[in-house]
C-alpha cells in the first residue's frame, strides 16, 4: 500500500457503468516525506476531502475492495492516516 | 489509474481471436503536474467509445478486464472513462468544453 494526500477531484459522466457512485480523487504520492507524483483514485471510503492525508491500495485488490461486480479500478483510498513516523535506518541495503 | 490523451487508432486484423470485435487506441500518459504528454505509446482497448484527441482514464494490470466488454479477455489496459474536467488543488487544470473549442 502507498500513501498519498487528496490533492484534487477529476470528474466524468461518460465512464464505464462500474464506477459510477464512486467519487475520483487525484492524489499526491509521499514517499519517505518527499512529494512524489500525483495519480488518479478512486474513493472506497467516500469521505477523503482535499488535504486529508490516505493510504492507497493498488492494482486488482482496488477492484476488490470496491465490491461492485465490475470495477475496473487499479488504486483507490482505503484509509486515513492520522499521524506515522519513520525511522529510516541507516544501514537499509 | 492514468490520465492519458488518445493520439491514435491501432487496426488490426491478424490477432489473437479473443481480441476480436475490440476497438484498439493507443493513448499516451499525461503527467497532471505539467500537463505534458510523456511516457510510451500504449495500445488501450477502449470501452467507452473515445474518440481521437480526447482526454481520457485509463486503467492498468488486471483490473482493466472488470469491464464487461474485457472480461476474459487478454487485456492489460482499458480506457475506463471520458474526463470532463479535472481540478488539482483550487486550479481547474484540464476542461473538456475548452479544449473543444480551442481545436
Amino acid at each position: 500500500m502507498i500513501t498519498g494526500e487528496v490533492a484534487g477531484t477529476v470528474v466524468c459522466t461518460v465512464k464505464s457503468s462500474g464506477l459510477s457512485g464512486i467519487p475520483l480523487l487525484v492524489v499526491r504520492l509521499i514517499e519517505s516525506g518527499k512529494k512524489a507524483g500525483l495519480v488518479v483514485a478512486a474513493d472506497a471510503t467516500r469521505q477523503a476531502g482535499l488535504g486529508d492525508f490516505v493510504f492507497l491500495i493498488t492494482s486488482k485488490e482496488a477492484s476488490a475492495i470496491l465490491r461492485k461486480p465490475y470495477v475496473p479500478a487499479d488504486c483507490a483510498i482505503v484509509g486515513f492516516i492520522d499521524r506515522y513516523n519513520e525511522e529510516i535506518q541507516e544501514d537499509w541495503p | 489509474m492514468q490520465i492519458c490523451k488518445v493520439v491514435g487508432t491501432v487496426v488490426s486484423t491478424n490477432k489473437t481471436e479473443k481480441l476480436s470485435g475490440m476497438k484498439l487506441l493507443l493513448v499516451r500518459a499525461i503527467d497532471l503536474e505539467t500537463w505534458e504528454e510523456k511516457g510510451p505509446l500504449l495500445v488501450s482497448v477502449d470501452t467507452v467509445s473515445a474518440g481521437v484527441g480526447e482526454v481520457v482514464m485509463t486503467v492498468g494490470g488486471s483490473s482493466s478486464r472488470q469491464t464487461e466488454a474485457t472480461e476474459a479477455k487478454p487485456v492489460d489496459n482499458s480506457i475506463v472513462a471520458i474526463i470532463d474536467h479535472i481540478d488539482v488543488g483550487s486550479k481547474r487544470v484540464f476542461d473538456r468544453t475548452d479544449a473543444e473549442n480551442k481545436t
